[in-house]
C-alpha cells in the first residue's frame, strides 16, 4: 500500500510493517497506526515514526543506546501488557527527538521511550518513573 | 467531576482494584497513597502534560536541521 509521509512524500509500505499503538502516542491518542521509515542513504541511526492516518504526524526517533550506552529503562512487564511480550529480547526501544534549528541542541525524550514488540508490531509510549532520565536529554554532550 | 470529602486515613475505591488513601495533610499539601495494578500507570499530571508538550515540540522539529543531523550521524558511523 502507499501512504503519504511528511519526509518522503508518497512511500510504498508493506502492511505487515504497520506498528499499532493501542493507546496512541501521548498527546495524539487517536492515532494508532504508524510505520518506521528510515533513509539509509543518509543515516540508519534515525528513523521516522510516521502515522499512516495523518501525513503530518511524524516524529523522528533514535535508538537511545547510540548516545547513552548505559540506557536501561526499567519497565514493569505488566505495564507492557498491551504488547503481549513473550521475550524481552523482542523489544525495540526508541526515544523521540526534538530538533531545534541548532542541531547541537537536539534532545531526546528518554523519560517516555517508545517500546515496540517486533514480534507482533504492537507498541506503546511508556512513561518511566525514573529520575535518571529526562524529557529533554541532550544528545550531544558539550565538549 | 465527582467531588467527595475524605478525612485523613480514609480511602476511595475506583473500580475493584484501585484504592486511593489520604495519608496526611499539612497546610495545602496532601499525601496520597495509591494501590493499583501494575499495568495502571500512575504519575503526576504535570509529567504527563510535559510529555504531551514534548511530543508536540518534536513534531515541529526543524526539517533542515534534521538533514544536518543525518549528515552528522553518517559521518560518525563506523565504516
Amino acid at each position: 500500500m502507499e501512504i503519504k509521509t511528511k519526509a518522503f512524500d508518497t512511500v510504498a509500505i508493506d502492511p505487515a510493517d504497520i506498528i499499532t499503538f493501542a493507546r496512541g502516542l501521548i498527546g495524539f491518542e487517536n492515532k494508532h497506526k504508524f510505520v518506521l521509515l528510515g533513509d539509509p542513504e543518509k543515516t540508519e541511526a534515525l528513523v521516522w515514526l510516521q502515522s499512516i492516518e495523518d501525513q503530518n504526524l511524524a516524529l523522528v526517533a533514535i535508538q537511545p543506546r547510540l548516545f547513552r550506552t548505559d540506557y536501561k529503562p526499567s519497565v514493569h512487564l505488566d505495564e507492557l501488557k498491551d504488547l503481549e511480550v513473550e521475550d524481552e529480547a523482542d523489544l525495540l526501544v526508541y526515544a523521540i527527538i526534538t530538533v531545534p534549528s541548532q542541531v547541537a541542541k537536539m534532545t531526546a525524550n528518554l523519560k517516555a521511550p517508545v517500546v515496540i514488540n517486533v514480534k507482533n508490531n504492537k507498541a506503546k509510549q511508556v512513561i518511566l518513573n525514573d529520575d535518571r532520565y529526562k524529557i529533554k536529554e541532550p544528545v550531544f554532550t558539550e565538549n | 467531576m465527582l467531588v467527595l470529602t475524605r478525612k485523613k486515613g480514609q480511602a476511595l475505591m475506583i473500580g475493584d482494584d484501585i484504592e486511593i488513601t489520604v495519608l496526611e495533610t499539612q497546610g495545602d499539601q496532601i499525601r496520597i497513597g495509591i494501590k493499583a495494578p501494575k499495568d495502571i500507570t500512575v504519575l503526576r499530571k504535570e509529567l504527563y502534560l510535559d510529555i504531551q508538550e514534548e511530543n508536540r515540540q518534536a513534531l515541529q522539529s526543524d526539517k533542515s536541521a534534521l538533514d544536518d543531523l543525518a549528515r552528522i550521524f553518517k559521518e560518525q558511523a563506523p565504516e
